[in-house]
Protein backbone atom coordinates (compact mmCIF):
# COMPACT_ATOMS: atom_id res chain seq x y z
CA UNK A 1 0.00 0.00 0.00
CA UNK A 2 1.32 3.54 -0.49
CA UNK A 3 -0.58 6.07 0.78
CA UNK A 4 -4.10 5.95 2.31
CA UNK A 5 -7.23 7.93 1.47
CA UNK A 6 -10.42 8.40 2.59
CA UNK A 7 -11.31 9.02 -1.05
CA UNK A 8 -9.16 8.50 -4.23
CA UNK A 9 -5.73 7.37 -3.75
CA UNK A 10 -5.18 7.18 -7.30
CA UNK A 11 -5.31 10.84 -7.78
CA UNK A 12 -2.83 11.07 -5.12
CA UNK A 13 -0.08 8.87 -6.16
CA UNK A 14 3.18 10.53 -6.40
CA UNK A 15 2.35 13.44 -4.45
CA UNK A 16 4.02 12.10 -0.90
CA UNK A 17 7.62 13.08 -1.75
CA UNK A 18 5.70 16.77 -2.37
CA UNK A 19 3.88 16.63 0.81
CA UNK A 20 7.00 15.35 2.89
CA UNK A 21 9.04 18.35 1.36
CA UNK A 22 6.81 20.72 1.79
CA UNK A 23 6.27 20.01 5.47
CA UNK A 24 9.77 20.34 6.12
CA UNK A 25 10.05 23.16 4.36
CA UNK A 26 7.74 24.67 7.27
CA UNK A 27 9.09 22.97 9.90
CA UNK A 28 12.78 23.13 10.98
CA UNK A 29 12.91 19.37 11.78
CA UNK A 30 10.44 16.85 11.91
CA UNK A 31 9.90 13.08 12.73
CA UNK A 32 8.26 9.75 11.64
CA UNK A 33 5.21 10.15 13.34
CA UNK A 34 4.92 14.10 13.28
CA UNK A 35 4.50 14.39 9.22
CA UNK A 36 1.58 11.77 9.59
CA UNK A 37 -0.21 13.45 12.20
CA UNK A 38 0.54 16.79 10.57
CA UNK A 39 -1.08 15.59 7.08
CA UNK A 40 -3.84 13.99 8.97
CA UNK A 41 -4.43 17.29 10.74
CA UNK A 42 -4.04 19.48 7.75
CA UNK A 43 -6.19 17.23 5.71
CA UNK A 44 -9.02 17.09 8.51
CA UNK A 45 -8.42 13.30 8.09
CA UNK A 46 -8.86 13.23 4.45
CA UNK A 47 -5.10 11.55 3.99
CA UNK A 48 -3.90 9.25 5.92
CA UNK A 49 -0.22 8.30 4.70
CA UNK A 50 1.17 5.02 5.89
CA UNK A 51 4.40 3.86 7.98
CA UNK A 52 4.82 1.60 5.11
CA UNK A 53 5.38 4.33 2.90
CA UNK A 54 6.14 7.27 4.81
CA UNK A 55 9.89 5.70 6.11
CA UNK A 56 11.24 4.37 2.80
CA UNK A 57 10.16 7.76 1.08
CA UNK A 58 12.41 9.45 4.03
CA UNK A 59 15.48 7.19 3.36
CA UNK A 60 15.34 7.79 -0.11
CA UNK A 61 15.13 11.25 0.22
CA UNK A 62 18.03 11.10 3.10
CA UNK A 63 20.05 9.01 0.55
CA UNK A 64 19.37 11.53 -2.22
CA UNK A 65 21.37 14.48 -0.59
CA UNK A 66 17.74 16.17 -0.07
CA UNK A 67 17.24 15.32 3.82
CA UNK A 68 19.76 15.59 6.54
CA UNK A 69 19.53 13.68 9.67
CA UNK A 70 19.42 14.47 13.49
CA UNK A 71 19.35 11.84 16.13
CA UNK A 72 17.91 12.62 19.87
CA UNK A 73 17.04 10.94 22.51
CA UNK A 74 13.80 11.77 23.39
CA UNK A 75 12.47 10.04 27.14
CA UNK A 76 14.48 6.39 27.22
CA UNK A 77 14.21 7.01 23.41
CA UNK A 78 15.80 7.67 19.98
CA UNK A 79 14.22 9.48 17.68
CA UNK A 80 15.27 10.56 14.31
CA UNK A 81 14.21 13.96 12.98
CA UNK A 82 14.46 14.93 9.62
CA UNK A 83 15.65 18.26 7.97
CA UNK A 84 15.77 20.15 4.71
CA UNK A 85 19.20 20.21 3.05
CA UNK A 86 19.84 23.24 1.05
CA UNK A 87 19.23 21.17 -2.25
CA UNK A 88 16.11 19.80 -0.06
CA UNK A 89 15.20 23.31 -0.37
CA UNK A 90 15.99 23.78 -3.53
CA UNK A 91 13.89 20.73 -5.04
CA UNK A 92 10.78 21.97 -2.69
CA UNK A 93 10.98 24.80 -4.90
CA UNK A 94 10.59 23.08 -7.80
CA UNK A 95 8.43 20.14 -6.77
CA UNK A 96 5.54 22.70 -5.68
CA UNK A 97 6.23 24.51 -8.92
CA UNK A 98 5.55 21.28 -10.65
CA UNK A 99 2.59 20.59 -8.97
CA UNK A 100 0.74 23.69 -8.88
CA UNK A 101 1.43 23.25 -12.94
CA UNK A 102 -0.18 20.23 -12.92
CA UNK A 103 -3.55 21.71 -10.72
CA UNK A 104 -3.11 24.52 -13.89
CA UNK A 105 -3.16 22.00 -16.61
CA UNK A 106 -5.75 19.47 -14.85
CA UNK A 107 -8.01 22.32 -14.38
CA UNK A 108 -7.82 23.53 -18.04
CA UNK A 109 -8.88 20.11 -18.63
CA UNK A 110 -11.47 19.43 -16.18
CA UNK A 111 -13.09 22.52 -15.43
CA UNK A 112 -11.98 25.26 -18.81
CA UNK A 113 -14.26 28.02 -16.79
CA UNK A 114 -12.36 27.88 -13.51
CA UNK A 115 -9.11 28.17 -15.44
CA UNK B 1 -0.43 8.06 28.81
CA UNK B 2 3.75 8.06 29.26
CA UNK B 3 6.01 4.87 28.40
CA UNK B 4 8.66 4.02 30.50
CA UNK B 5 11.93 2.41 29.85
CA UNK B 6 10.82 -0.99 30.28
CA UNK B 7 8.13 -0.86 28.32
CA UNK B 8 9.70 0.65 25.48
CA UNK B 9 12.46 -2.11 25.97
CA UNK B 10 9.31 -4.60 25.84
CA UNK B 11 8.27 -2.72 22.38
CA UNK B 12 11.92 -3.35 21.25
CA UNK B 13 11.71 -6.97 22.19
CA UNK B 14 7.88 -7.71 20.88
CA UNK B 15 9.69 -6.20 17.48
CA UNK B 16 12.68 -7.89 17.48
CA UNK B 17 11.06 -11.17 18.83
CA UNK B 18 8.64 -10.46 15.77
CA UNK B 19 11.37 -10.35 12.82
CA UNK B 20 12.43 -6.78 12.75
CA UNK B 21 16.08 -7.93 12.85
CA UNK B 22 17.71 -4.68 12.15
CA UNK B 23 18.26 -1.99 15.09
CA UNK B 24 18.34 0.89 12.63
CA UNK B 25 15.09 -0.09 11.43
CA UNK B 26 13.56 -0.89 14.95
CA UNK B 27 14.85 2.56 16.40
CA UNK B 28 12.08 4.22 14.05
CA UNK B 29 9.54 1.73 14.59
CA UNK B 30 9.84 2.46 18.89
CA UNK B 31 9.77 6.02 18.00
CA UNK B 32 6.64 5.66 16.58
CA UNK B 33 4.66 3.30 18.56
CA UNK B 34 5.75 5.19 21.61
CA UNK B 35 4.66 8.26 20.28
CA UNK B 36 1.37 6.71 18.96
CA UNK B 37 0.81 5.20 22.53
CA UNK B 38 1.53 8.62 24.51
CA UNK B 39 -0.49 10.48 22.18
CA UNK B 40 -3.54 8.79 24.24
CA UNK B 41 -4.37 10.90 27.01
CA UNK B 42 -7.03 8.51 28.35
CA UNK B 43 -6.55 5.79 31.20
CA UNK B 44 -5.99 2.63 29.17
CA UNK B 45 -3.26 0.39 30.33
CA UNK B 46 -0.33 -0.13 28.08
CA UNK B 47 -0.62 -3.47 26.61
CA UNK B 48 -4.12 -2.11 25.42
CA UNK B 49 -2.33 0.66 23.40
CA UNK B 50 0.50 -1.08 22.43
CA UNK B 51 -1.58 -3.29 20.32
CA UNK B 52 -4.21 -0.79 19.16
CA UNK B 53 -0.73 1.10 18.28
CA UNK B 54 0.57 -2.02 16.30
CA UNK B 55 -3.20 -2.30 14.48
CA UNK B 56 -3.20 2.19 14.07
CA UNK B 57 0.48 1.32 11.82
CA UNK B 58 -0.36 -1.81 10.29
CA UNK B 59 2.07 -3.88 11.82
CA UNK B 60 0.02 -6.20 14.13
CA UNK B 61 0.54 -9.29 11.77
CA UNK B 62 2.86 -8.99 9.21
CA UNK B 63 6.31 -7.79 11.40
CA UNK B 64 8.39 -10.23 9.38
CA UNK B 65 7.06 -8.62 5.75
CA UNK B 66 7.84 -5.27 7.57
CA UNK B 67 11.79 -6.73 7.97
CA UNK B 68 11.41 -7.65 4.24
CA UNK B 69 10.36 -4.18 2.86
CA UNK B 70 12.65 -2.87 4.83
CA UNK B 71 15.80 -4.55 3.36
CA UNK B 72 14.23 -4.46 0.16
CA UNK B 73 13.82 -0.55 0.43
CA UNK B 74 17.46 -0.54 1.77
CA UNK B 75 18.84 -2.40 -1.55
CA UNK B 76 17.34 -0.53 -3.83
CA UNK B 77 18.55 3.09 -2.18
CA UNK B 78 21.89 1.69 -1.41
CA UNK B 79 21.97 0.30 -5.16
CA UNK B 80 21.01 3.75 -6.92
CA UNK B 81 23.50 5.01 -4.48
CA UNK B 82 26.27 2.58 -5.68
CA UNK B 83 25.79 3.86 -8.99
CA UNK B 84 25.51 7.63 -8.95
CA UNK B 85 29.30 6.98 -7.13
CA UNK B 86 30.61 5.17 -9.88
CA UNK B 87 28.93 8.16 -12.01
CA UNK B 88 30.13 10.72 -9.65
CA UNK B 89 34.08 8.89 -9.40
CA UNK B 90 34.11 8.88 -13.41
CA UNK B 91 32.76 12.60 -13.68
CA UNK B 92 35.79 13.44 -11.01
CA UNK B 93 38.80 14.80 -13.21
CA UNK B 94 41.58 13.84 -10.59
CA UNK B 95 39.75 10.48 -10.28
CA UNK B 96 39.39 10.16 -14.38
CA UNK B 97 43.14 10.90 -14.84
CA UNK B 98 43.94 8.47 -11.95
CA UNK B 99 42.09 5.64 -13.54
CA UNK B 100 42.98 6.63 -17.06
CA UNK B 101 46.97 6.60 -16.44
CA UNK B 102 46.08 3.09 -14.08
CA UNK B 103 44.63 1.47 -17.67
CA UNK B 104 47.74 2.80 -19.78
CA UNK B 105 50.43 1.28 -17.07
CA UNK B 106 48.42 -2.02 -16.99
CA UNK B 107 48.53 -1.81 -20.81
CA UNK B 108 52.01 -1.26 -20.86
CA UNK B 109 53.14 -4.02 -18.16
CA UNK B 110 50.63 -6.21 -20.00
CA UNK B 111 52.12 -5.76 -23.45
CA UNK B 112 56.06 -5.27 -22.02
CA UNK B 113 56.06 -7.88 -19.66
CA UNK B 114 53.40 -10.60 -19.98
CA UNK B 115 55.15 -12.11 -17.33
CA UNK B 116 54.06 -10.15 -14.74
CA UNK B 117 50.56 -9.53 -15.48
CA UNK B 118 49.35 -12.13 -13.62
CA UNK B 119 50.82 -11.44 -10.17
CA UNK B 120 50.28 -7.80 -10.67
CA UNK B 121 46.13 -8.86 -11.46
CA UNK B 122 46.38 -10.40 -8.17
CA UNK B 123 48.04 -7.69 -5.98
CA UNK B 124 45.26 -5.11 -7.46
CA UNK B 125 42.33 -7.48 -7.01
CA UNK B 126 43.76 -8.43 -3.54
CA UNK B 127 44.49 -4.80 -2.01
CA UNK B 128 40.63 -3.60 -2.33
CA UNK B 129 39.77 -7.37 -0.71
CA UNK B 130 42.60 -6.31 2.19
CA UNK B 131 41.21 -2.72 3.26
CA UNK B 132 37.44 -4.25 3.20
CA UNK B 133 38.62 -6.88 5.86
CA UNK B 134 40.14 -4.52 7.71
CA UNK B 135 37.27 -2.42 7.88
CA UNK B 136 34.96 -5.28 8.54
CA UNK B 137 37.00 -5.76 11.50
CA UNK B 138 37.07 -2.19 12.99
CA UNK B 139 33.28 -1.74 12.47
CA UNK B 140 33.01 -5.31 14.42
CA UNK B 141 34.92 -4.15 17.10
CA UNK B 142 32.59 -1.31 17.13
CA UNK B 143 30.12 -3.58 18.10
CA UNK B 144 27.57 -1.62 15.69
CA UNK B 145 25.20 -4.51 15.89
CA UNK B 146 22.54 -5.91 12.83
CA UNK B 147 22.02 -2.68 10.83
CA UNK B 148 20.38 -2.92 7.52
CA UNK B 149 22.49 0.09 6.74
CA UNK B 150 25.91 -1.39 7.15
CA UNK B 151 24.63 -4.87 5.71
CA UNK B 152 24.23 -3.16 2.52
CA UNK B 153 27.48 -0.97 3.15
CA UNK B 154 28.82 -3.71 2.52
CA UNK B 155 27.68 -6.07 0.29
CA UNK B 156 27.77 -2.94 -2.30
CA UNK B 157 31.35 -2.04 -1.16
CA UNK B 158 32.07 -6.19 -2.03
CA UNK B 159 30.35 -5.81 -5.52
CA UNK B 160 33.06 -5.00 -7.32
CA UNK B 161 34.64 -8.92 -6.44
CA UNK B 162 31.24 -10.39 -7.81
CA UNK B 163 31.48 -8.55 -10.75
CA UNK B 164 34.31 -9.05 -12.13
CA UNK B 165 34.59 -12.53 -11.32
CA UNK B 166 32.32 -14.28 -13.82
CA UNK B 167 34.15 -11.72 -16.42
CA UNK B 168 37.79 -12.85 -15.52
CA UNK B 169 36.67 -16.83 -16.10
CA UNK B 170 35.57 -16.25 -19.52
CA UNK B 171 38.61 -14.42 -21.43
CA UNK B 172 40.32 -16.41 -23.52
CA UNK B 173 43.88 -16.95 -22.61
CA UNK B 174 45.06 -15.90 -25.73
CA UNK B 175 43.61 -12.18 -25.24
CA UNK B 176 43.98 -12.05 -21.48
CA UNK B 177 46.42 -8.93 -22.27
CA UNK B 178 43.79 -6.53 -23.73
CA UNK B 179 41.10 -7.65 -21.31
CA UNK B 180 42.68 -7.82 -18.26
CA UNK B 181 43.59 -4.30 -17.76
CA UNK B 182 40.06 -3.11 -19.08
CA UNK B 183 38.39 -5.47 -16.17
CA UNK B 184 40.93 -4.06 -13.53
CA UNK B 185 40.48 -0.48 -14.23
CA UNK B 186 36.76 -1.10 -14.11
CA UNK B 187 37.06 -3.16 -11.11
CA UNK B 188 38.41 -0.68 -8.98
CA UNK B 189 36.19 2.04 -10.34
CA UNK B 190 33.44 -0.28 -8.94
CA UNK B 191 35.10 -1.17 -5.93
CA UNK B 192 36.45 2.71 -5.14
CA UNK B 193 32.35 3.61 -5.02
CA UNK B 194 31.52 0.89 -3.00
CA UNK B 195 34.31 2.06 -0.56
CA UNK B 196 32.19 5.51 -0.66
CA UNK B 197 29.09 3.60 -0.18
CA UNK B 198 30.20 1.89 2.54
CA UNK B 199 31.46 4.91 4.25
CA UNK B 200 27.93 6.34 3.65
CA UNK B 201 26.07 3.44 5.12
CA UNK B 202 29.09 3.77 8.45
CA UNK B 203 28.35 7.14 8.75
CA UNK B 204 24.60 6.89 9.01
CA UNK B 205 25.04 4.42 11.63
CA UNK B 206 27.58 6.18 14.19
CA UNK B 207 25.20 9.13 14.03
CA UNK B 208 23.11 6.90 15.46
CA UNK B 209 25.05 4.91 18.07
CA UNK B 210 26.79 8.11 18.96
CA UNK B 211 23.32 9.45 20.53
CA UNK B 212 22.97 5.84 22.59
Amino acid sequence: MYICFMSNSKLYKGSLTTIILKLLNENDKMYGYEITQKVKVLTKGELNITEGALYPALHKLEAEGLLDVEVAKVDNRLRKYYKLTENGTKETVNKLEELAEYIKTMQALVNPKLA
Amino acid sequence: MKVNKEEIQRIDDYLKKGGIKYWDVRLEMVDHLVSDIESYEGSADFETLFKQSLINANWHNNLKAVNTQSWKTTNKIYRKKHSKEIISVIKDPVNLLFFILFYLGINWIAQSFPKMLKPLFFVVLFLPFVIMTYEFIKSWLKKLGRSVNMDYGFFYFSFGIFITNLPIQLIPKAQQSIWLPIILTLYLIVMFAGYRVYKYALKKVLIMKSVT
